[in-house]
């Protein structure tokens, strides 16, 4: 039974891994950046919900009222203002770029907040769970995340499948030069799918702040999850993404039953096996 | 004759160091249809990059409907009402038939063009509007990216290498499909290797070669020899002229 609750977490903490990472492949997919400060967001949103909390005394959960939008319009100002004046001329300037923002956002934090780790409390949520079987108790607060997490993204298939800023997204990433002859305006629309990363980030921010300890060294880490579950979905496939960080929650879950040192290495090994074996990922839809 | 839709005046434009096109004088008038024809590499692809602002040049260059669009941002100059259809129909290939034609549709102008009028106009997309464009046989994603600019009820659209690698019988239907379009009261640039079937249908015509109009006119105003020789740039001597 050990096992099987091993791999139920596993499963549960996987969804808060597809977060990490939905919003990692969506600027991926639309502008073929890899936001190397998106674990650093992720954080930085952790730090806005722990100041919208103390300030407003609102539940954690809730304070996404203020967060989403706060980190949707901040994700689309970096946009407009640092990154798309170096998108288009080479690959590698925008990507330094981002290299550059995650480099100011540590040490932002580490000024603002200090290097003492912090932790949002969302009260007796966190300690209720349900018995499902005997020995097997399912927490509340993970079973609310696996599930927001899956609406999210479920969301997101909706956004880009259903509607018109999700065709500018797809038809930017087609053929950027003739997407612009559709009126779409480039720096608008890339805009846009930050903002909407943002949006994502700042969820799964609150979520990493309920869950763990966080300081202003946790991003990088957060960003090599989110990456590893993306390749392992394959890269432009949401529900693919979803079963990447299912299989690298569950894969660090098993690790940490065999040794606790296994846990993280656990998960880098399954995402080194998934290379090797296919070398696109388990779902690719993206050529 | 009124003032033209599209004016160009002096039009130099280029590729970074390389200058594709050296001074090009031409007008469109309203309704009108122009054959643009020339050699490959002749700069017929830049001026209509150009036109449309994917190319940069000085603003004075080109003027649509009076206005200065040189150099605009290519979203703002097809909200004014120009559109393309680019060589090699560059469809969207994560877009459906359909949504290939909706996108062509946001934000259009006023005008007679619709889902459904392209889909009268070319049946078979009605049929095939589930598919992903690029799944169509290439007459059939010709016809996506004609009703793709369609959609946005363009004042101008602009053919580039309407036919090429296309069969016979497809450059048949797609021609077939012209005067509906033209009848809108739409004005034509048409860029086309077949130089009879171009002049056939246009009211004027331009040979560009080597980056300058080499001759233009109404296409009975020239003999074959002199339509020849500015295409290619051969000195071939012209009779009475």
């Amino acid at each position: 039974m050990e096992w099987v609750n091993a791999i139920v977490q596993g499963i549960l903490i996987g969804g808060l891994y597809a977060l990490f990472a939905a919003g990692l492949s969506l600027i991926f997919g639309v502008m073929r950046l890899v936001n190397i400060a998106h674990g650093d967001m992720i954080v930085a949103a952790a730090y806005v919900a722990l100041v919208v909390v103390q300030a407003t005394g609102l539940h954690p959960l809730a304070s996404a009222v203020i967060v989403v939008p706060l980190m949707a319009a901040l994700g689309y100002a970096m946009q407009r203002l640092l990154l798309n004046p170096t998108i288009g001329k080479d690959l590698l300037s925008p990507l330094l770029v981002t290299f550059g923002i995650s480099v100011i956002l540590q040490n932002g934090l580490l000024v603002a907040f200090t290097a003492d780790s912090h932790r949002l409390a969302a009260g007796s949520i966190e300690t209720a769970s349900i018995q499902v079987a005997p020995g097997l108790a399912l927490g509340v607060l993970p079973l609310v995340m696996f599930a927001a997490s899956v609406l999210i993204i479920f969301g997101l298939e909706l956004i880009f499948y259903r509607t018109s800023l999700g065709r500018a997204f797809r038809a930017t990433s087609d053929d950027p030069e003739i997407a612009q002859l559709m009126k779409l305006d480039r720096n608008h629309v890339f805009g846009m799918a930050m903002a909407l990363s943002a949006a994502i980030v700042a969820i799964a921010g609150i979520f990493l702040a309920i869950r763990t300890n966080f300081d202003p060294s946790a991003g990088p880490a957060r960003l090599i999850f989110g990456f590893e579950a993306v390749i392992i979905g394959g890269l432009g496939n949401l529900w693919g993404t979803l079963a990447g960080g299912i299989a690298l929650g569950v894969a660090q879950a098993i690790g940490a039953q065999i040794s606790p040192g296994w846990q993280i290495l656990a998960g880098h090994l399954v995402f080194f096996l998934v290379l090797a074996v296919r070398p696109r990922g388990l779902f690719p839809r993206m050529d | 004759m009124s003032e033209p839709l599209l004016s160009i005046r002096g039009l130099k434009a280029g590729y970074g160091d390389f200058q594709a096109l050296f001074g090009i004088d031409l007008d469109v008038p309203a309704g009108e249809t122009l054959a643009l024809i020339g050699a490959n590499g002749a700069g017929k692809s830049t001026l209509l990059r150009a036109v449309t602002g994917l190319v940069s040049c000085r603003p004075e260059m080109v003027c649509f409907d009076g206005r200065a669009i040189g150099g605009m941002r290519p979203d703002r100059i097809a909200a004014l009402g120009i559109g393309l259809v680019p060589e090699g129909r560059r469809l969207f290939r994560s877009l459906s038939v359909e949504e290939n034609l909706v996108i062509g549709g946001e934000r259009a102008l006023a005008g007679p063009w619709s889902l459904e009028r392209v889909y009268g106009l070319f049946p078979i997309l009605r049929e095939k509007r589930r598919n992903p464009g690029m799944a169509l046989s290439g007459g059939q994603q010709q016809m996506v990216a004609i009703g793709r600019a369609l959609m946005a009820n363009p004042r101008l659209i602009m053919f580039d290498e309407i036919s090429l690698g296309l069969a016979p019988v497809v450059i048949r239907d797609i021609y077939a499909a012209l005067p509906t379009i033209v009848a809108t009261g739409v004005s034509v640039v048409l860029v086309e290797q077949d130089v009879t079937r171009a002049l056939s249908v246009a009211q004027r015509f331009a040979c560009i070669q080597e980056g300058r109009v080499s001759l233009a006119g109404q296409p009975g105003e020239h003999d074959r020899a002199a339509i020849t020789a500015a295409y290619f740039g051969t000195d071939v001597k012209s009779g009475a002229h």
